[in-house]
């Protein structure tokens, strides 16, 4: 069964009853390169996802920016695995970054949270208002330390991701 | 567009993307920092008192509440931003009427960052009609001297509870 309006299939419905939405607004993407010297300085740096996983109704760009195509609640998720951390950083963060709010997470002592391999991931998740045309990004601002922190990237494995959808 | 004989619930335009304006879902921050909220042991409320968005207006901004309005399965995501000290440890707890759910629960020695630090957590809760949940800050081991921090346009501290399905 589906439903659909007089050009697209919306929403289909399977037999076993489970609804999927094949043309609604949803990406995930993964950085396949490592990102170097990027911040630690208090740099604010817009993390690149290069890989796309999957991007249903092409508004994600390919490279580190989803722009909404429609007025609405858009859920993103992020996590961003970095690298080089040292123990004068004592400032970190990770940042949705939209065109009308931002949201901040993780905000810590990345120097001194950093596990043995000095790394640090940083993740969170919101579900915010956007207008058609604004735009959201991933950023990463880690201060007290030099220039040295890097965003950790890998061609098979997402360490460090960015997801979004359409939620309503 | 579909629609009941009042309101129009799903709109899925030429252009194919669904949205669906009337689902209840909820995006409410706490506007300005609070001041000398917990620290001590106290289990603070959080009202976050300023909405994005409230889609059902499911959500009190005067007391902290979101009321389930019908029965389903409710994807939370929640935020503190805290102005913890070394010494104090604590958590984030998320009170549901079926079951409370308790997140990032550490101690602070000297992993403290300057100014805030983020409590935060995610989960799928099964609500009934007219159930309710709320967020607490829960800190400990030092003096009622932790403030919530937030502002209405770095999101710091906030409530976003939507019904998925």
């Amino acid at each position: 069964m589906v439903n659909q309006n007089s050009i697209n299939t919306n929403f289909t419905v399977g037999t076993e009853q489970a609804i999927v939405q094949p043309t609604q607004p949803a990406f995930f993407a993964f950085a396949g390169l490592s990102q170097l010297d990027v911040t630690g300085n208090n740099t604010i740096y817009s993390v690149h996802f290069d890989t796309e996983v999957f991007d249903q109704n092409a508004d994600y760009d390919g490279d580190y920016i989803f722009y909404a195509p429609v007025t609405g609640k858009y859920s993103f998720i992020c996590t961003l695995k970095m690298s080089g951390i040292t123990a004068a950083m004592n400032v970190g963060k990770a940042v949705c970054k939209s065109t009308s709010v931002s949201a901040d997470y993780c905000y810590s002592n990345a120097g001194c949270v950093r596990d043995a391999g000095n790394f640090r991931t940083f993740y969170g998740s919101i579900t915010i208002p956007m207008d058609a045309g604004d735009n959201s990004r991933c950023r990463i601002q880690i201060g007290g330390g030099l220039k040295v922190a890097d965003v950790m990237g890998d061609a098979s494995i997402s360490y460090t991701n960015f997801g979004g959808m359409l939620e309503c | 567009m579909t629609n009941n004989s009042c309101n129009t619930y799903i709109i899925a335009p030429a252009s194919h993307e669904v949205t669906m304006p009337l689902q209840p879902a909820v995006l409410a921050c706490v506007a300005n920092d609070v001041s000398n909220v917990t620290g001590d042991g106290t289990a603070y409320t959080v009202i976050c008192d300023y909405e994005h968005y409230d889609q059902n207006a499911d959500y009190n901004t005067g007391t902290g509440i979101f009321t389930s309005p019908l029965t389903g399965i409710y994807l939370m995501f929640q935020q503190l931003g805290l102005n913890v000290f070394s010494g104090n440890n604590g958590y984030l707890k998320l009170i549901t009427s079926n079951r409370n759910y308790y997140f990032c629960t550490r101690l602070f020695t000297n992993f403290v960052a300057p100014g805030v630090n983020y409590f935060s957590g995610y989960t799928l809760t099964d609500l009934d009609a007219g159930d309710t949940s709320t967020m607490q800050a829960v800190i400990s081991g030092g003096a009622k001297s932790v403030d919530i921090k937030s502002n209405i346009s770095t999101l710091r501290t906030y409530f976003n509870p939507k019904l998925v399905c």
